[in-house]
């Protein structure tokens, strides 16, 4: 289908909570109050890690309207998504500095805050360890000694009596042996730090445990079903008795995906006497005691022939989970299936550890173990063209995957689909945009210096091969569609671009297609999660295949009463027609609750579309080899197994300018370019380009969780923990979308929306790295990291600066 | 900010109508009585619990506490609760008291945020004593005065030296700051603030500097002061003396900033170590003196 031919897709639509959100109108589950409701607040470990002797909280029940305090004897069940290592409130020990040990509920949460100073808990320190590969010693303080105990799903191996929650390897080739072919090896090792998602919401919880066993709950998740499971599955309750709601949701970034504190408020409501419970993080709270992101070490190896073609590659992240690896154990595997890129390799050998320490635990994140690993692979690229005098899109040009070759790989053994995306398109749209060839105008202080850096992301979503959706299209009296799905809308636009799909499908105009802000187990259809940029793929083909259904019903009770067969109908303009004989047509309004004849005689009743997604092709990983086990046909699917329904290509590239006198990295022009397959919505496209842009503008240059002497956050807030802001934003940002269909996207559509950081930090170092021949493998690049890599590597650069400015200061003697 | 509170902890608060009502409010309770101007440190202390207070003394309903003036040759009256956006605006309307006054205008833009700006003071901005404030720099280099007034007297307390740490003064509890004077600058004089910030919001080394008369060894002035790099805002008084000696600027300023850097106390947190703060110092320092000089800044 041409562009032309579409109506709606296209168009640039603005989302419709953007009008609540901009005027302040939104209800937030922060904003909710419920008659009689009591507001709970934790108390906090303030040691890294201890045996709990006893927690006294008489003191804390002779506040004025506290209810009651509870421990985690109350409630001594762990939960999670992948490895159940979380704990409610801590059970017996405390592991980080912030860990929740106990619970007030009150009144009011005057009462609450007054209360939980008056707790006293009694420690028993233990040693603490806070670094991976201290973790990883024999002799180690062990965190989780009773992991065989937990429940863990099928993807993942974690090593009973020692620090890994899960232990990954992905071998292809002939592995470390390759590199005997290599004319060029380079070895380096590589950091990212902790860091915290940053969404404008906190984790905020409102929860009533009723008498008659219903758990009401209303809550800041990205979407409805993964909480309401994994908390029916750790409290073992019905899942049906749970009603999981979700109203608007301020941000997300992984950071509110699989279950939050669901659980918990739901059983202090029940301790409580069975009334609404609100639980709401203060950011300090969040940051200190709340999962954020893990940080890693990763020691890479890479081999070259001298034309610049990859033979061999070898990694290991020692990912540092912090206390709970719960969802984090999914983020280090993903980063080891995906550690070769977009390239391909012959000989690998990945492996991907997720280690316990004594700090904040850690979740999802979005990316999702791809800004980890490209920032290893992105990097050693641009080292490796540096060394082989290669130029960075050539060496990387030669490289990469092919679509649709057999050979090809992902790194995991399955082929790479045909139509996955022009993966040389997009590195040459991206060199072309940012004038690759023109060597960027240099600043007039001789100190500073001005670079250009490219960097090439895939990203695919990282969910369960058994993770499906289900879509409702239901019409109202007006043939206006109401569509049920169970799909978060925390800012990302995919809830605006599945109602475009529908009205595009359905050939009705927008203002037709109803969406609701908000989210409920109780009438939305499953879906398994709102993550992985795969709603508009998975979910957009469930509606359209919810349309069809529709359409066919519709078509049903229209061939009855034009007396054509359905085959010759179709549907437009809120009509139904006979193909070319448009002068016969009804009006849907009079098809969608029945057609009425003249005497009053029904012919049919509602009309409502049902639609799923399966990703059959989808099977695990075998954590020791990284190949998808044998697919079963009688799913219909021959091929081997997949990791992922889709990938999506990009590229970021970037004009930088950098003192070399203070260490400071100005982006001045970036470009952002993805194979998308179709663009549905051009606003929100460009929207989540210019975000991701800058949200890895952010983590390149400031995002950095501090550490105090015993393992606690030392920045929980915006002054110190910085975020980009509005000043930090490059004037000159290029975006371009390449679309070449997917042939089960919806209209060829694939999801992009975590892509569009990925490549963004290593093209800075990239950028760097040209300027200077200096290699940063450390992240933040801050002003001192930046000036400290360039006085090691080069100090005669920065010598020379000095000199130039000695000179220019001495130009204003006489 | 690191504390889990949502709460304030209980105080009982007053917002007197007059000066008189306010001195006496304070002359009752003594200590346990803290004066809020803009709230931004204080809402900020008490939500944090590190300070108490039986009574917060509001002091924005004083009329006679908002004002901008300035007297030529004396300088530049800004009132305690005068906002810093108020400040700025009025700069802004006054082109020539702007220049004469450009490191204050400077830092002003970059204290906090325009969000903030509407409640912060400068008078509060330098009292809160914490080691990254904007205003202070400026202060010093104007010869900044604070108007201290109790029931038993009024006194002009110079900036300098004011404050003692976070929170901590040489003020006594039963003293209002009415009003803060930037002195009328040198003849000739140019001034500039940078603020250079590194993952932070604050600055790891905060400049504001003066310079009149470069290349004039006989009229030359040269003032320097600096916060974010030291625990407390610090006048670079041995530097500034060594622009008296008839040597030429350039060399001075190399001369000066060597000085500098071997007497300065600098602090070192997880944002930047002390050798980097004192070399940026050097580097900060030497552009903005030299720019200022060339009439480039």
């Amino acid at each position: 289908m041409s562009k032309q031919a579409f109506k709606v897709l296209g168009k640039p639509v603005p989302p419709p909570d953007s009008y609540e959100k901009v005027t302040g109108t939104a209800p937030y589950t922060f904003d909710m109050e419920l008659p009689g409701m009591l507001y709970a607040k934790l108390v906090t470990s303030t040691e890294p890690h201890a045996r709990i002797k006893s927690i006294d909280y008489s003191k804390a029940l002779q506040v004025p309207g506290v209810r009651i305090v509870a421990t985690g004897r109350d409630f001594p069940v762990r939960i999670g998504i992948y490895v159940g290592d979380r704990d409610m409130l801590a059970i017996e020990k405390a592991l980080w500095v912030g860990h929740p040990v106990a619970a007030v509920v009150a009144e009011s949460i005057k009462a609450a805050e007054k209360a939980i100073d008056l707790v006293e808990v009694e420690y028993d320190p233990l040693p603490p360890v806070f670094d991976v590969e201290e973790a990883l010693k024999p002799d180690a303080p062990l965190l989780h000694p009773d992991i065989a105990n937990y429940k863990i799903s099928p993807a993942f191996k974690p090593v009973p009596g020692t620090n890994i929650a899960n232990q990954f390897r992905m071998i292809k080739g002939e592995g470390e042996a390759g590199f005997d072919k290599a004319d060029l090896v380079i070895e380096k090792t590589f950091k990212m730090p902790f860091l915290h998602h940053a969404y404008m919401e906190t984790w905020n919880t409102i929860a009533h445990y009723k008498v008659t066993g219903d758990i009401e709950i209303w809550t800041s998740s990205q979407s409805p079903y993964a909480p309401r499971y994994l908390m029916a599955m750790s409290l073992g309750v019905p899942v049906g008795k749970i009603k999981m709601r979700i109203p608007y949701v301020g941000g997300g970034f992984g950071g509110k995906a699989g279950v939050l504190i669901e659980p918990l408020v739901a059983m202090l409501s029940k301790k409580a006497g069975y009334k609404p419970v609100k639980l709401v993080m203060s950011r300090a709270e969040q940051m200190r005691s709340m999962p954020v992101i893990a940080g890693y070490k990763a020691y890479a190896k890479i081999g070259f022939s001298k034309d610049g073609k990859i033979v061999a590659y070898k990694v290991r992240f020692l990912f540092d989970t912090g206390a709970f690896a719960d969802y984090t154990v999914n983020v280090a595997r993903t980063a080891g299936y995906a550690c070769t890129g977009v390239y391909d390799m012959p000989n690998v050998y990945c492996e991907s550890l997720a280690i316990y320490t004594n700090k904040v635990p850690t979740t999802a994140i979005r990316g999702f173990g791809y800004p980890e690993n490209h920032w290893v692979l992105e990097r050693l690229m641009d080292m490796a063209a540096r060394e082989l005098r290669m130029d960075p899109v050539k060496i990387r040009s030669i490289n990469l995957l092919r679509p649709g070759d057999p050979t090809s790989t992902t790194g995991y053994g399955s082929p790479l689909r045909a139509d996955a995306g022009d993966i040389q398109g997009v590195l040459k749209t991206s060199a072309e945009l940012i004038e690759w060839d023109k060597e960027p105008e240099q600043p007039k202080e001789p100190w500073k210096i001005r670079a250009k850096g490219i960097a090439m992301s895939l990203k695919g979503p990282s969910q369960p091969p058994n993770a499906v959706d289900a879509a409702i299209v239901k019409f109202n009296e007006d043939a206006s569609v109401d569509i049920l799905v169970a799909t978060g809308n925390y800012g990302q636009g995919t809830v605006n671009a599945l109602r475009m799909i529908v009205a595009e499908a359905f050939d009705l105009p927008l203002d037709k297609v109803h969406i609701t802000w908000m989210n409920s187990t109780e009438w939305m259809p499953y879906t398994w999660q709102t993550v992985g940029s795969r709603s508009t793929f998975t979910v957009g083909q469930a509606l359209l295949r919810a349309v069809e259904d529709a359409k066919r019903q519709i078509f049903d009770i229209a061939s009855a009463v034009l007396k054509v067969p359905a085959d010759q109908l179709e549907l437009a303009d809120g009509k139904v027609y006979v193909k070319g004989e448009p002068w016969m047509s009804i009006p849907l309004t009079e098809i969608v609750n029945g057609y009425t004849f003249p005497n009053g005689q029904v012919l049919g009743g509602p009309i409502i579309g049902r639609g799923i997604h399966s990703p059959g092709i989808l099977s695990y990983l075998d954590p020791d080899t990284g190949q998808a086990l044998p697919i079963n046909p009688e799913t219909g699917h021959s091929e081997p197994g997949h990791a992922t329904v889709f990938y999506t290509f990009g590229s970021t590239a970037v004009e930088v300018e950098l003192d070399l006198l203070t260490g400071d990295i100005k982006v001045l022009k970036a470009t952002q370019v993805y194979d998308i397959g179709r663009v549905i919505n051009p606003l929100t496209a460009k929207g989540q380009a210019i975000g991701g842009l800058i949200m890895g503008m952010s983590r390149a240059l400031y995002e950095e969780l501090i550490f105090d002497d015993s393992g606690g956050v030392a920045n929980p807030n915006f002054s110190f923990y910085y975020v980009a802001r509005a000043k930090d934003i490059p004037d000159d940002i290029r975006i371009k979308f390449l679309e070449t269909p997917q042939a089960d996207g919806p209209f060829g559509a694939r999801g992009f929306s975590e892509n569009v950081m990925i490549a963004v930090i290593p093209a800075i170092a990239n950028a760097i790295e040209r300027a200077t021949g200096v290699s940063i493998t450390e992240l933040p690049m801050t002003h001192e990291r930046v000036w400290r890599a360039i006085k090691e590597q080069r100090p005669d650069l920065i010598e020379k600066a000095l000199k130039a400015f000695q000179e220019w200061k001495n130009a204003s003697q006489g | 900010m690191s504390a889990p509170y949502f709460t304030l902890p209980e105080f009982k608060y007053v917002k007197p109508g007059s000066l008189e009502e306010a001195l006496e409010i304070l002359d009752e309770h003594g200590e346990e009585a803290k004066i809020m101007n803009g709230g931004i440190g204080v809402v900020a202390f008490l939500k944090e619990r590190l300070m108490e207070a039986e009574y917060i003394v509001d002091i924005k309903g004083i009329p006679e506490l908002k004002k901008i003036e300035y007297i030529p040759g004396k300088g530049l009256y800004v009132g305690a609760t005068t906002t810093v956006n108020e400040l700025i605006e009025f700069l802004e309307k006054s082109p020539e008291v702007r220049e004469k006054y450009r490191a204050l205008y400077e830092a002003s833009t970059h204290l906090a945020d325009a969000i903030l700006r509407n409640r912060a003071t400068i008078v509060g901005d330098i009292l809160e004593g914490l080691p990254y404030m904007d205003a202070p720099g400026p202060a010093l280099i104007f010869e900044a005065e604070m108007h201290a007034v109790s029931k038993s007297g009024e006194r002009w307390v110079p900036v300098d030296g004011i404050v003692m740490g976070p929170m901590m003064t040489q003020l006594q509890p039963n003293e209002i700051v009415t009003e803060i004077i930037f002195k009328e600058p040198p003849e000739g004089a140019r001034s500039g603030y940078v603020k250079f910030a590194s993952r932070t919001e604050y600055g790891i080394v905060n400049v504001a500097a003066l310079v009149a008369h470069p290349n004039d060894p006989g009229k030359r002035v040269v003032k320097i002061a600096y916060t974010g790099a030291t625990a407390l805002p610090y006048r670079a008084r041995e530097a500034e003396e060594l622009f008296k000696k008839p040597e030429p600027f350039g060399k001075l300023v190399e001369e000066a900033v060597k000085v500098i850097q071997d007497n300065v106390e600098v602090l070192e947190d997880p944002y930047a170590s002390a050798d980097f703060r004192k070399y940026l110092m050097g580097i900060l320092t030497t552009q903005l003196l030299v720019k200022l000089a060339r009439g480039e800044w």
